[in-house]
């Protein structure tokens, strides 16, 4: 009768266990994904340039919580006549169970084969919500909103 | 005359010729011991056949026996053929100094091959089309050996027996590339000719020509001949970047042929020739075409071509009773090398090392029956097979990396970041060029004649069947690095490799209707032409270039728009097809006032279909490749007169075409109603030769030669708007002819006339290649 009831303790135990690791698996896991949508660049003079289908990659690093963003062919201003490829490494991220909240301050995004100081990412701050990324930031002396579409 | 009653004379001549090379052999600083040991070649040569003291031959007896060559595809008298044509015999083309296919420009009606570039050039234009690069429209036969490879199209004549030019596509009998006609020559056979011949020739621009032969007819069934011959010139145009002569030239080359008749009715030859060329070339000279003004020869880097070429020939026959079957085997091998500053100026953009290897076999099996018959009949079998290995290297050196590649780039990128720029840590770095093409075909074909009454009814067809591919492997290694961003250079490697294949399946007929007249005949006929298709292997520096710039920004995750891109960035893009023309001709060949005067003449019409153009891609582009134009038509006439009466021969021929686009868009304008470029609309060649005989105790006889040649109007380019006038050359001679002896001065373009041979553009710049100035010599043959 003891081995049972110590059977049935140990069974109780670990069901309660199984319970604990599915409320922690509900929240919502970062993968890598490439998201697609609209940048809004404040051109400090009263406009906005805007760029339609600009593709953003998202990658998780191991062994943290931050990820890479790959920005693919943005330009920030219609006087650009060259588009880049941008990397923003070290967004730190939260997950919650219903979105992934993305933060970043003082952070040397990498283009053109190297650093590029004159264009420090401050203010990231953005959310990863039902897999739509929207975040904004200053690059440089740059503010700019980045929403994808579903 | 015996060779023994002439050696103080022989003598004499020999050491002659050796003052005559000692004289310029202090002032010629370049090949000169290349020089000393070909003429000493050749006077060793000399003395051996000296010692062998064959019988000499008299040839005044042997004129007409030479000239008579009965080829093995056609009747041997091509002026009974419904066909036009040109027939030069040994004296023809002695006399009239043809040393090259090239000489034969207007005397045949329609044929014109420029002078420009190098001997790997060859350009040839018949009838207003033509081809620059790869395919030609001519077919060369020597002794019955297809040529297959066009590189070796210009070569020196020496001892040629009978050239023979057949104009019209003669793709049913010979096969591809005859879309313009054939051209066979006929080297001298030791069976018709026995003797020592001798020549030395000294002309402006230091420019020597020797030839010493033999040939020996040891019995009826066997002779055998060797000869050589060597040539050089200092050259005619100025590089003034570099103060030195630009289109300097040696040649040299061996033959030895051998005959073996073991009855009457088999005879086997064998005919082995080498060749050997190393020259300059390319006097091209930049104009501008906004001042009109054309610049001098200035570029830094050297141009140079070699080549030598091998060739091996065996010409079986039998003679049935009623029938001839022939059977021609041939191989042939060229190593040529061109090395060229690709942009002709004096700054350093690119060069281009083209180095190829070709080895080819063919198999020619002919059975046609004895002329006369009221059918007459002939079939055969051909099959070829080529391999060629080619490296061609293009080196991009500073300019050509500053220019471009980096103004390209930079350019882009200055737009956004004033100071910054991407940089090439090479000063020069090359461009890896392989390819491996084999090419093989066969075919068969067939062609029946009915003499019915003053009719002849002809029909032929021919199957051809061919096949290539092209093997492609082509790389580059760069280390860049964006000064904003990159403090230390970054190696990036473009690689671009593959293979493609082109097959082609080819009906070609023919048909034909002749009219005998008393004097005469007059035909009409329709044939086919066919020219292969094929890989353009000089456009892929810029498909690479392309790539590697598109390599660069993907490295840089940079996309500039419309940087990096070409019209031709794939190896299946630069592929081309085959140009297909319908030739519609009626012509007359007439024998008038007591057969005094021989008068011949055609007219036609060509359609052509998928025809190849030679084009350059937009902008700063490094290469060129063949394209296929539209449609393309011809209507033209020719002319050739000949009247010998007494001592007196005078010559006259006349051609004229009238080439236009038909359909011909190159994405960017239309061409339509243009005329085509490179061909001349007019050529004319007039000649007059004039006998004196006179006391024997001095000079046995002198000839006087005049001739008169006119080319043009020739456009340069696809919309007309460059051209060349109708240019005029003068050349005469005087021979003073004593015994075995004749000394000749000549000179060449007597007027000093100025004209283009040639234009084209390279990195978006304009450039020509001026004709030879005046010229004049001395020539001194030994016939024993």
């Amino acid at each position: 009768m003891k081995i049972v009831l110590l059977t049935a303790l140990v069974v109780a135990a670990f069901v309660s266990c199984e319970k604990d690791e599915d409320q922690k698996e509900a929240v919502v896991e970062v993968v890598s994904e490439t998201y697609v949508g609209s940048l809004s660049v404040n051109q400090n003079d009263g406009t906005f340039f805007t760029l339609d289908s600009v593709s953003v990659e998202v990658n998780p690093t191991d062994g943290d919580s931050t990820l890479n963003m790959i920005m693919r062919g943005v330009k920030f201003s219609s006087r650009m006549p060259v588009s880049l490829d941008m990397t923003v490494n070290g967004i730190a991220y939260t997950s919650t169970t219903t979105n992934v909240s993305l933060s970043g301050n003082n952070i040397i995004p990498i283009a053109m084969g190297g650093e590029f100081p004159d264009y420090t990412i401050t203010n990231y701050v953005g959310t990863i919500t039902d897999g739509v990324l929207s975040f904004s930031m200053v690059c440089g002396k740059y503010p700019l909103t980045f929403t994808s579409t579903k | 005359m015996r060779v023994d009653s002439h050696f103080e004379a022989f003598t004499f001549a020999v050491l002659s010729i050796a003052i005559l090379l000692n004289l310029f052999r202090s002032q010629n600083s370049k090949c000169n011991n290349l020089k000393i040991s070909g003429v000493s070649l050749l006077f060793a040569v000399l003395s051996v056949l000296f010692l062998a003291k064959s019988e000499p031959a008299d040839t005044s007896k042997l004129l007409k026996v030479i000239d008579v060559v009965a080829p093995i595809k056609q009747n041997a008298d091509a002026r009974v053929q419904p066909v036009s044509s040109t027939t030069l015999g040994l004296f023809n083309l002695e006399e009239m100094r043809i040393h090259s296919v090239m000489d034969i420009s207007a005397i045949s009606p329609n044929f014109y091959q420029p002078d420009y570039g190098s001997k790997m050039t060859s350009s040839i234009y018949i009838r207003g089309f033509g081809s620059r690069i790869d395919q030609p429209v001519l077919g060369l036969n020597i002794d019955d050996l297809p040529c297959l490879n066009k590189n070796n199209y210009n070569f020196n004549f020496y001892d040629i027996r009978k050239v023979e030019l057949l104009r019209g596509p003669q793709g049913t009998l010979y096969g591809r590339n005859t879309i313009g006609g054939v051209m066979n020559i006929y080297t001298l056979s030791p069976m018709v000719y026995q003797g020592v011949r001798l020549s030395a020739e000294y002309g402006s621009a230091n420019s020597i020509r020797a030839k010493a032969s033999f040939y020996k007819k040891v019995s009826r069934k066997f002779g055998y001949s060797a000869g050589a011959f060597y040539a050089h010139t200092d050259g005619f145009f100025q590089n003034e970047f570099r103060n030195e002569k630009c289109d300097w030239g040696d040649d040299a080359g061996v033959r030895i042929r051998t005959s073996w008749h073991p009855t009457r009715k088999v005879s086997v030859e064998n005919i082995a020739s080498i060749g050997y060329t190393n020259e300059g070339g390319y006097a091209y000279s930049m104009f501008d075409n906004q001042t009109n003004v054309q610049n001098p020869v200035s570029y830094n880097d050297p141009c140079e071509y070699k080549r030598i070429n091998i060739s091996e020939g065996i010409v079986a026959k039998y003679s049935g009773d009623n029938f001839l079957l022939s059977s021609v085997t041939g191989y042939q091998f060229t190593n040529d090398r061109m090395s060229i500053d690709n942009d002709f100026t004096s700054e350093s953009f690119f060069t281009i090392i083209q180095h190829q290897k070709e080895h080819a076999l063919s198999q020619d099996f002919v059975l046609k029956s004895k002329e006369g018959k009221q059918w007459q009949w002939l079939a055969g079998a051909f099959g070829f097979m080529k391999h060629i290995d080619m490296n061609a290297p293009v080196t991009f050196k500073e300019d050509g990396i500053d220019e471009l590649i980096l103004e390209n780039a930079n350019g882009g990128i200055h737009t956004v970041f004033q100071d910054a720029d991407i940089m090439i840590e090479e000063n020069e770095f090359p461009i890896e060029s392989n390819f491996v093409v084999p090419t093989y075909g066969a075919a068969l074909y067939g062609q029946v004649s009915r003499n019915v009454g003053q009719f002849t009814l002809q029909i032929g067809a021919r199957l051809d069947y061919e096949s290539s591919s092209m093997s492609y492997n082509n790389s580059a290694l760069i280390h860049y690095r964006f000064t904003k961003t990159m403090p230390n250079y970054k190696a990036l490697t473009t690689v671009f490799k593959g293979k493609e294949r082109l097959s082609f399946l080819e009906f070609l007929p023919k048909a034909s209707l002749l009219y005998n007249l008393t004097n005469g005949n007059v035909y009409f006929s329709a044939a086919k032409g066919y020219k292969a298709g094929g890989f353009n292997t000089q456009i892929f520096s810029d498909i690479l270039q392309s790539k590697m710039m598109n390599n660069l920004m993907s490295d840089l995750g940079v996309h500039l728009d419309g940087v990096g891109s070409t019209t031709y960035n794939t190896a299946s893009a630069t592929t081309y097809k085959p140009e297909y023309s319908w030739n519609f001709e009626l012509g007359s060949h007439l024998m008038l006032i007591d057969n005094c005067l021989q008068l011949d003449w055609s007219a036609f019409l060509i359609n052509c279909n998928n025809q190849q153009l030679t084009v350059f891609p937009q902008g700063k582009s490094t290469g060129r490749m063949m394209s296929n134009a539209g449609k393309s038509r011809v209507v033209g006439g020719e002319v050739s007169a000949l009247y010998k009466f007494k001592e007196l021969t005078v010559g006259v021929n006349y051609g004229h075409t009238n080439a236009r686009f038909v359909e011909y868009n190159d994405g960017n304008n239309s061409y339509a109603g243009n005329f085509l470029p490179y061909a001349p609309q007019n050529t004319v060649s007039a000649n007059a030769a004039y006998k004196i005989h006179l006391n024997k105790k001095v000079i046995d006889r002198i000839v006087g030669a005049c001739a008169w040649q006119a080319i043009g109007m020739i456009y340069w380019n696809e919309d007309n708007t460059l051209s060349q006038p109708i240019y005029n050359l003068l050349s005469a001679s005087l021979s003073f002819q004593k015994s075995v002896f004749d000394l000749t001065l000549w000179g060449k373009n007597l007027t000093n006339e100025l004209y283009n041979t040639f234009y084209f553009k390279s990195i978006g710049n304009n450039f020509f290649s001026k004709g030879k100035p005046l010229q004049a010599g001395i020539t001194l043959t030994i016939n024993l």
